[in-house]
């Protein structure tokens, strides 16, 4: 049994950040995911690095966001996206409830190098974004920045790797117990080799977020969290040009923010006692957001949906109270207050904060450990941030269509050499797999090698394969091909490759199903039911939770 | 910071982040897009994927699948979205008629805007012509020496020669196009010819501008629009009700502005106009039992894009309607001759290699009739097939649709 | 300029084309309106008549098999109505085989001579590989599809050849999962090889796309090229047979076959297509030239805007073209616009409604859909037997195949329908999409030039 002084058990934003400040401060470090990196709730997130909006009632935390995305400007700035934002105005009433948001943010904007909150007119805001409603009366400008969660998590899953930690992915932990020498004994189930596996450590880091009262208990630590989930709508291409806050149908703000090559349309918040693994979004929280956002972006029916997301938080336990009003700082549970030395766990927590929580935690571990290192997760560069890109130059060099390697700059920045460099020797790799990103083999195959995934679901984190209108229409067969080659699967391992692909596809393509999608979905069928003829194979298909469930 | 600071800040970011918001005229082309299935269809139509291949112009698919998508990167198109010839058979064959020539031109009015240094440096050249005279091609500078070109093509061909016509209460314009005016006067001879041959009450502008297109195509959206109102400004003071042109471009450009500006002017071509204004009989009764030209004449036909794709095939029906009134003329199809010439989209411009491949298979199919002569109803087209015909060692000639007719008018008696 | 027409067909695939052939063969004036091209075009290229029961595991032994069943057990599936007397129900499978065969045969013949020409007939299934490896049963295939001896490949070698820079094929993968799922069944193939051919239309070893190697393959050069390569890898490897991806032409695609079998004594087949497809392609371009030849008017690019229906009689039809409009007078319509992906089926979070005139639309078992939202027809498993019931909403319509209203009237006396916008079958799970189209439209024409003459029962 290898031997750690921490182990953290999650993969999503708070656990890749607690691993990576832990291994870079010397610590042998263990990270446990059950499934692949962002898997769960930070992959159904909208990517906000939000500066505090929210959080008004609570300026100390509103202090800490804003610092966040200073750091997050630093370490990452070739991941991070700016949207402008607009809050536009129907009614005075909506005036009000702007006040001490603009005051608490124009504070600290000039620490992130943005504009304090405008105030504008109806005409200026139409100029910027002439589908809002022509009726509004005024309208707040802000600046916020964004990040693609998918590729942080990974960044910093690698650079703990880089540093010596372990990253294991589709790694379930399923018992746990105090061994002799005050360590614990992580016992886990290798979900790709159907094997179990152990581990001993001095302390483990429970970031299981929707997950961590359970894991919480499997050592005997009691832990409550408050599950809440949440829709967002996915619209293709940048319907819009800024972002758009607006209030909803029940007086609470949903947004429309740009991202990348799509709009995010979110979110919903409901309490729920559901297996998140599976959720679906509902009909009611789809109606819910187009009627909300429809007041202020009157033409937004006309945009095609191609798929939707439902997340669930954990926030923290706070209850009697509507959702609305739990904090949405973080707590970190030191389980030696119930005897329960050497555990610790999350409660609560927002991507921006990810990199404070792994801070305060990792400080608690080194306390324990009796070791004196200082954090500098804030300082150090994520891979791929060291400088800038000249993607017209780059492009004439490789040979490459210069949008494909513009995509590539947005994902990878400067690591984006290391993909071309594969085209050198197999120029064949210069073939774009995926039409609407576009995805070259070539990032493909550096993905498969150098980001572990294990399925074409956890490549469309990677790359973004299968992300765009088609939703893996063309791309899921030839890039399942691909990943059979390099994983050397069987040949009925490769056709269900693509069932679960598609199957995944599905479960955020069906909900919205409507309008252009009708069309592309026969597309689908017609190519893997009615040519392809795997609705009538006989492979031994795995039905998903969610399809199980229903 | 001040307010004035705030001001500037704001525009800095929406610069950097390249936000251009759509028009509201464009915003039917945009979401024309939304309904791309990725059946690929139009990749295998594509003239210029046929010519040179998807890993050079990746295609009419990935247009609107993928270099539509984010405006702010449309900077990273500039290396396909110029290779767009803008024949819209891809818009043809899409089951979900995706608008995407109409998107190519978006395109690259942001990239125009945007970053003008990765626009190609010819369009530019083409540019400063326009806005300096208001034309596409550079003008002749001395009228003495146009006219006499003019006089000496006329001759040649046996046209009869009609004086220009500029009055006033007429209902109809005659509009030449840029080319017609400037480099093919043959066209505009002919066409007033024609007209005036039967009995049409038409008029012609007093000086000549440019209908936008070429602006449009190399995405000058300011100076297309600009010219569209000047445009506008003649057709209301001429107060006619219609307008003909013998330019392909120009019928489908001016049919748009029309339509767009609210000018309730309808736009024909001259062929168009023929069979639906004038009328098949009054057309064809000349020709009745008289043959100017005894020998028979083998003719092949090619069909502009723009009439055909951006207007109506019914057109180029008409065309063909009209030829085989002709005594003496036999048409013999090419099989290609929907096929795009390459003349289009101001590719041959910047990437004359693009342009030519794109007519390939064309010239091929037209030689391979061994026809006397090749017509089409549009200078640009007629431009294109004759130089790459020539360069492949073809003795077909080449000659416009208008100029064809003109020449077998029997004599008035 | 108006046109008046015998006969007016709003839709250019596989149902209305042939609607428009019959037509033709019977002597009248024949229009076609093609908006765009549709699922015929993307289709793979093969003629699938019946393989399954909806939710049925196994297939069946050939179409005749199936074509009794549904007979039986669907007897308001489009097939079934073929079967009907003049009094309707019930359907008589004899007659549903008998007329089903009749339109595959005259399709053949129609077919015949082009680089699509059919092969196959109801009574033998046809294994065809596809893409994937993966075997789907049909009944027609093209020429180049076919592989004499795929019954039980002989106890021979097949090689699976892809070409350098081409990704929508991988031949290892294919060849894996193709003699995995033979582990199974009895027709196994002793040994399977792959190889990568190195031919390049443009001289980059990537982003190739199916249609530049067909067009290369039809060129003496390209195609040479081909047959040496694929000769070297015959010989090393012992192939007695060669399953290519559907790139072996578009023009020449059966001569291009028959050239390389003979350079490399091998069988030379394709497999099925994916989009883009050039096996759909060459049968799109076979249809529309044989209904040219006939004398009938495919109108490139017009799409139909409205209807003026006076007294349950189509009376004009309005077509528009990018920047004109025209009327259309015809005596007869056949509407055969196809599904969502044509364009004759359209639907949002309201309900599901036919594009052109707003026709009452049904489920697969004859139930209205109104306002029924999409996502109620869909099952929670993407892919699976079953199928999405969404696929086989279409309209209503009678035993003649006349669009019917919530009366079950018809609703016009002079209009009639065919192919994918049709009620009642569901080809993605039954594998039967290009011969209901077959059929029906070869039953709509009939009717409806039975019907301009005066002779419609």
């Amino acid at each position: 049994m290898n031997e750690y002084d921490v182990a953290v058990i999650g993969g999503g934003s708070t656990g890749t950040a607690v691993a990576r400040d832990c291994a870079m401060r010397g610590l042998k470090t263990l990270l446990l995911e059950r499934d692949d990196i962002a898997s769960a709730t930070v992959g159904t997130c909208a990517g906000m690095i939000s500066s505090g909006l929210k959080y008004m009632e609570e300026p100390d935390i509103v202090d800490m966001c804003s610092q966040e995305v200073v750091h997050f400007n630093r370490i990452a700035r070739h991941i991070i996206m700016k949207n402008p934002i607009l809050t536009p105005m129907l009614e005075m009433s909506d005036l009000s409830s702007g006040g001490n948001f603009a005051e608490e943010y124009s504070k600290r904007s000039a620490t992130r190098e943005v504009p304090p909150v405008l105030f504008l007119t109806p005409e200026d805001a139409l100029k910027i974004e002439p589908k809002l409603n022509p009726e509004l009366i005024a309208s707040m400008y802000f600046e916020e920045f964004f990040i693609d969660p998918f590729r942080l998590c990974l960044l910093q899953a690698l650079d703990a790797r880089r540093r010596g930690a372990d990253i294991r992915t589709y790694s379930e932990v399923t018992e746990m117990n105090k061994s002799a020498g005050g360590m614990i004994e992580v016992h886990f189930f290798n979900r790709l080799t159907a094997e179990k596996e152990s581990a001993l450590t001095r302390i483990v880091v429970n970031a299981g977020g929707p997950w961590a009262d359970k894991i919480a208990a499997l050592l005997g630590g009691h832990l409550e969290i408050r599950l809440n989930k949440g829709a967002h709508v996915i619209l293709d291409r940048r319907v819009v040009n800024v972002g758009v806050i607006a209030k909803a149908v029940d007086g609470r703000m949903i947004y429309l923010f740009p991202h990348e090559n799509t709009v995010l349309l979110g979110t919903t918040a409901l309490d729920t006692w559901e297996d998140p693994d599976t959720l679906v979004a509902s009909h009611d929280e789809i109606e819910y957001l187009l009627k909300s956002i429809e007041w202020v972006v009157p033409s937004i029916r006309q945009a095609r949906i191609i798929r939707t997301m439902e997340g669930a938080r954990p926030l923290v336990a706070q209850w009697k109270i509507p959702e609305g009003k739990v904090t949405r700082g973080y707590q970190v549970v030191d389980h030696s207050s119930e005897g329960l030395e050497g555990l610790l766990s999350f409660t609560g927590g927002k991507l921006v904060m990810c990199r404070h929580m792994a801070e305060t935690v990792t400080d608690m571990v080194c306390k324990k450990l009796g070791k004196d290192v200082k954090c500098t997760t804030h300082i150090e560069p994520l891979s791929g941030n060291e400088g800038n890109v000249d993607v017209l130059a780059l492009a004439a060099q490789y040979r490459v269509s210069q949008h494909a390697v513009e995509r590539l700059r947005a994902r990878r920045g400067t690591e984006l050499g290391k993909v071309l460099d594969l085209t050198r020797e197999h120029p064949e790799w210069l073939s774009a797999i995926c039409t609407c990103e576009p995805v070259i083999e070539a990032e493909i195959r550096y993905a498969i090698r150098e980001e572990f995934p294990q399925t074409l679901n956890d490549l469309r984190r990677r790359v973004r394969l299968g992300t765009g209108p088609c939703q893996g229409t063309l791309c899921t067969f030839k890039a399942a091909a691909i990943l059979a080659e390099e994983l050397d699967f069987t040949g009925e391992q490769f056709q269900l490759e693509i069932l679960d692909y598609l199957s995944e596809r599905w479960k955020g393509k069906r909900p919205p199903m409507r309008g252009e999608q009708l069309s592309q979905e026969e597309v689908v069928q017609g190519i893997y039911a009615c040519v392809g003829n795997l609705d009538h194979s006989e492979l031994r298909y795995e039905p998903k939770p969610w399809e199980e469930a229903s | 910071m001040s307010d004035d600071q705030a001001i500037q800040a704001v525009r800095a970011t929406l610069k950097a982040e390249r936000i251009q918001p759509f028009k509201g005229d464009e915003l039917e082309a945009v979401r024309s897009v939304e309904s791309c299935i990725n059946c690929g269809l139009c990749i295998g139509h594509c003239p210029v994927v046929r010519g040179v291949g998807v890993e050079r112009f990746s295609g009419p698919r990935s247009i609107a699948l993928e270099l539509s998508r984010s405006p702010p990167e449309f900077w990273a198109t500039a290396d396909k979205v110029y290779l767009c010839t803008g024949c819209g058979t891809c818009r043809e064959v899409c089951p979900k008629k995706v608008n995407v020539p109409e998107i190519v031109n978006l395109i690259r009015a942001r990239i125009f805007q945007q970053r003008p240094d990765l626009v190609p440096k010819p369009l530019l050249d083409v540019r400063d012509i326009i806005v300096k005279h208001s034309l596409a091609f550079e003008p002749w500078e001395d009228p003495q020496e146009k006219a006499e070109s003019r006089d000496t093509r006329v001759k040649a061909l046996g046209l009869p020669s009609v004086p220009d016509r500029i009055v006033t209460g007429a209902d109809v314009l005659f509009y030449p196009g840029c080319q017609a005016e400037e480099r093919a006067q043959e066209v505009k001879e002919a066409a007033k010819y024609i007209l005036s041959y039967y009995g049409v009450n038409y008029t012609m502008l007093n000086r000549l501008t440019c209908c936008g297109l070429p602006s449009k195509l190399m995405g000058d959206d300011e100076t297309a629009r600009s010219l569209a109102g000047v445009l506008h400004d003649k057709v209301k003071s001429l107060a006619v009700k219609k307008i003909v042109t013998t330019c392909a471009g120009c019928t489908s450009n001016l049919s748009d502005i029309s339509t767009r500006d609210g000018w309730g002017v309808p736009v024909y071509h001259l062929v168009e106009f023929l069979a639906e204004q004038v009328g098949f009989d009054k057309v064809s009764r000349p020709f009745k039992g008289r043959g100017r030209f005894s020998p028979p004449v083998k003719v092949t036909v090619h069909d502009p894009c723009h009439l055909i794709r951006h207007t109506s095939r019914q057109i180029v029906e008409h065309g063909r309607t009209i030829l085989n009134f002709i005594p003496g003329v036999a048409v013999e199809e090419s099989g290609l001759a929907d096929s795009c010439c390459g003349g289009g989209g101001m590719v041959g411009y910047h990437s004359r290699d693009v342009a030519d491949a794109v007519v390939r298979d064309n010239i091929a199919a037209i030689s391979a009739t061994e026809a006397d002569t090749l017509v089409a109803p549009c200078p640009l087209c007629t431009a294109q097939i004759e130089s790459n015909l020539f360069r492949s060692g073809s003795t077909t000639e080449v000659e416009d649709l208008s100029v064809f007719i003109a020449r077998r008018l029997p004599q008035k008696r | 300029m108006d046109i008046k027409a015998d006969l007016l067909v709003i839709g250019g695939g596989m149902a209305g084309l042939v609607a428009g052939m019959v037509g033709a063969e019977a002597g009248l004036k024949v229009v076609v309106l093609r908006k765009g091209q549709g699922a015929t075009a993307i289709s793979s290229g093969a003629v699938d008549i019946i393989s399954y029961l909806p939710g049925a595991d196994t297939p069946f032994a050939n179409a005749i098999e199936g074509l009794h069943v549904l007979s039986e057990v669907y007897p308001l599936h489009p097939y079934s109505v073929l079967g009907y007397s003049d009094e309707g129900l019930p359907s008589d499978a004899e007659r549903v085989v008998a007329r089903v065969g009749e339109s595959a045969n005259w399709l053949k013949e129609k077919l015949s001579g082009t680089p699509s020409a059919l092969v196959g007939d109801l009574s033998r299934s046809i294994q065809a590989v596809t893409m994937l490896g993966s075997s789907k049963p049909t009944s027609l295939v093209q020429e180049t599809m076919f592989a004499e001896g795929s019954d039980d490949w002989h106890d021979g070698v097949v090689l699976f050849a892809g070409f350098r820079g081409f990704p929508d094929f991988n031949p290892s993968m294919a060849g894996k999962a193709f003699l995995d799922s033979r582990l199974q069944g009895d027709n196994r193939p002793r040994r399977i090889a792959n190889c990568t051919l190195e031919a390049l239309p443009f001289d980059t070893p990537y982003n190739i796309s199916s249609f530049e190697i067909a067009r290369y393959a039809d060129r003496e050069d390209g195609l040479l090229r081909v047959a040496k390569l694929l000769r070297e890898h015959v010989k090393s490897t012992g192939a007695d047979f060669v399953a290519l991806p559907p790139v072996l032409g578009l023009r020449r695609a059966r001569a291009n076959k028959a050239e390389l079998e003979e350079k490399t004594g091998a069988v030379i087949f394709e497999l099925l297509a994916f989009p883009p497809s050039v096996p759909g392609l060459r049968l799109q371009t076979a249809l529309e030239s044989t209904l040219n030849n006939e004398g009938g008017r495919v109108l490139i690019g017009h799409e139909a805007v409205s209807i003026d229906k006076r007294e349950e009689h189509i009376h004009s039809v309005k077509v528009k073209t990018p920047r004109r409009t025209l009327n259309i007078i015809p005596s007869a319509v056949v509407l055969a616009s196809g599904k969502f992906i044509g364009g004759g089926l359209r639907g949002d979070e309201r309900g599901i409604s036919e594009t052109l005139m707003g026709l009452t639309v049904v489920d697969v078992d004859s139930f209205q859909t109104k306002g029924m939202r999409p996502q109620r027809l869909t099952n929670v498993m993407a892919l699976n037997s079953e199928g999405h019931p969404l696929f086989g909403l279409g309209i209503a319509f009678d035993s003649r195949f006349r669009p019917v209203g919530p009366d079950g009237q018809p609703v016009a006396d002079n209009m009639f329908a065919a192919g994918s916008m049709l009620s009642r079958y569901n080809y993605l799970t039954e594998k039967s999409g290009l011969g209901v189209a077959l059929s029906t439209g070869y039953a709509a024409g009939t009717n409806a030039a039975d019907y301009v003459k005066g002779v419609l029962s």
